[in-house]
């Protein structure tokens, strides 16, 4: 390269990278003193490097990066190709005690079932992200306070039903007491509820549906402490998250019926399309779900059995074609898929697998 | 495969090297893998962030990239480097993203007047007169409208600190290929922002 000439743009580009080799860099360097043009190219280059820091001023809080790598992991541990336990009883296709190893208090396991929690959360904010009603639509608030419909209550396993006994720390008196506080005005319930899009949570820097997706996505075990997490983030003493966090403690404590009736509760009154309708909507189809299995069990029903349930609701949905029965007929067969074939016949893994395929885009 | 979350007893993950966490992780140690995603979550974020311009469409790449990336880990080639290649899932997931997004929306893209590109004074010497500040904002809506594989290029030189080799591999182009796209990128950013290039075998012009 001649000193006298102006090296390549793409020459003085790898100069500035430190990607020249030893001849051009030497040959350069000779050039640049008495060149202009290309020492203010090379300012130029300079300042285009400050985008960086840029970019950085833009990411979420630290909350997110902490957060992150759970959900991720809770992804793909949901993914389908979480093995049991070597330890079980592999091979006995009968053990009753495959339920406990899903639900129960086995750590591991503890992971996998907030996994799907997560993944159910995850996606029930990212429907709102994309389709979020305003809160003052009012054809959005008028068809969202429909009663859950008679028959489905009627087909509700026993355990589930609305019981008079509750306690007082229940999710019931909590949902009095914000019923009483916001009386039959929807709109204003929405308004309480809603999180805008776009606003930024202090602290976060990242857009609140995210956060709070963010928040409950996370594989802490401890539900309770993590739904009280979601207060800060728009959701008062006196909101309706009271009733979902105290319908999640209800059910952390076996307490299924008291968390149905907080689900049931708030799937009623909260607008569709609204954050919490959706969390209480997928927690109440696994709770019917992990109800209905374990009834199954203690009343010696088989897997082929279980396996028929999660075809009908697949059925179910193929014929209405709504986002509720797409969720149901997905959360039912994702858990057939969870067990896996060591529990399950492995052509109605097969199948269940084939069936999640099909539903897990339903409602985005 | 028996997968691990629990722990990684006896591996010092946070002072592992990237070779050892894939190897781990290949065995099915989750915690390894969790060990992989703290330390690339943040780049694989800006990345696709600076490409979709959404932080919750990010968000979802950003887990998209690292569970794509957990899946292929049985083909990784244990001589290559880790981030590269994890660096490129990222970018084809979200080009496939924007290309979808394209599709969808071409009607509106279409409308966007290539006048705006110079929006705004154009000082004779942006280097001299424009605040930072301004010259930072006129600079990154320019960066917005550079082609895709320029931008690409240009972000993950710039913001992320890649080698040509690195970009290379993650872009799965010849490093001159690179070389070129790179310089491209710069000069089209200064050519968007009003500044003359006065240099004298100025042998590149603008795609």
């Amino acid at each position: 390269m001649n000193s006298s000439a102006c090296p390549s743009s793409e020459s003085l580009n790898a100069y500035f990278d430190n990607e020249s080799s030893p001849d051009d860099r030497t040959s350069i360097d000779a050039h640049l003193p008495a060149c202009t043009s290309c020492r203010n190219e090379l300012e130029w280059f300079g300042l285009l490097n400050e985008f960086g820091p840029r970019v950085e001023e833009s990411l979420p809080g630290d909350s997110y990066w902490q957060d992150l790598p759970h959900r991720i992991l809770g992804l793909i541990m949901v993914e389908g190709e979480v093995e049991t336990p070597s330890s079980s009883s592999v091979g006995t296709k009968a053990a009753p005690s495959w339920w406990q190893r899903l639900w129960g208090p086995s750590p591991s396991w503890r992971y996998v079932s907030a996994g799907v929690a997560s993944l159910a959360v995850i996606g029930g904010a990212w429907v709102i992200t994309r389709n979020h009603p305003s809160p003052v639509n009012p054809d959005t608030t008028k068809s969202a306070v429909a009663t859950p419909a008679n028959d489905e209550a009627a087909a509700l396993p026993a355990e589930l039903q609305d019981d008079t006994s509750l306690d007082t720390q229940s999710a019931s008196v909590i949902a009095k007491r914000v019923f009483d506080t916001y009386g039959t005005n929807r709109e204003t319930m929405g308004t309480t509820l809603d999180l805008p899009p776009g606003e930024v949570v202090p602290d976060q820097g990242h857009s609140p549906v995210g956060a709070q997706a963010s928040q409950m996505g996370s594989l802490n075990p401890d539900m309770r402490a993590l739904a009280e997490e979601v207060v800060p983030y728009g959701c008062g003493e006196d909101s309706l998250t009271q009733v979902y966090i105290a319908a999640l403690h209800a059910e952390q404590n076996g307490n299924f019926r008291n968390a149905a009736y907080g689900y049931r509760w708030l799937m009623a009154r909260v607008p569709q399309g609204y954050l919490l309708h959706q969390y209480a909507d997928y927690r109440f189809n696994y709770l019917v779900w992990k109800v209905k299995m374990q009834a199954a069990l203690t009343q010696g029903q088989t897997m082929d059995e279980l396996n028929k349930i999660a075809d009908h609701a697949y059925q179910t949905w193929e014929k209405t074609g709504t986002d509720t029965d797409c969720r149901k007929a997905w959360c039912m067969n994702r858990v057939l898929q969870q067990l896996g074939p060591e529990v399950v016949e492995p052509t109605h893994v097969q199948m269940a697998s084939t069936r999640v395929q099909v539903l897990q885009d339903c409602g985005h | 495969m028996e997968r691990r979350l629990s722990g990684s007893p006896g591996k010092d993950l946070k002072g592992a090297r990237d070779s050892d966490l894939v190897a781990w992780s290949k065995a099915g140690d989750l915690e390894a893998f969790g060990e992989l995603v703290r330390r690339y979550q943040k780049p694989v974020f800006r990345i696709v962030l600076r490409m979709v311009r959404s932080p919750d469409d990010a968000d979802d790449l950003t887990q998209d990239t690292f569970v794509r990336a957990h899946r292929g880990l049985k083909t990784f080639k244990d001589e290559y480097d880790f981030h590269p290649w994890l660096y490129r899932i990222a970018v084809n997931q979200a080009i496939n993203f924007l290309n979808k997004r394209k599709r969808q929306a071409a009607a509106d893209l279409d409308e966007v007047p290539e006048g705006d590109i110079r929006a705004g004074p154009e000082p004779e010497s942006p280097l001299q007169s424009a605040s930072r500040q301004e010259l930072l904002t006129r600079l990154e809506t320019a960066l917005d409208k550079l082609p895709e594989e320029q931008r690409t290029v240009f972000l993950l030189r710039v913001q992320e600190g890649l080698s040509y080799e690195e970009i290379a591999e993650t872009m799965d182009t010849p490093k001159g290929t690179v070389m070129s796209r790179l310089a491209r990128a710069r000069m089209a950013l200064r050519k968007h922002l009003g500044v003359p290039v006065d240099r004298e075998d100025d042998d590149l012009r603008l795609e």
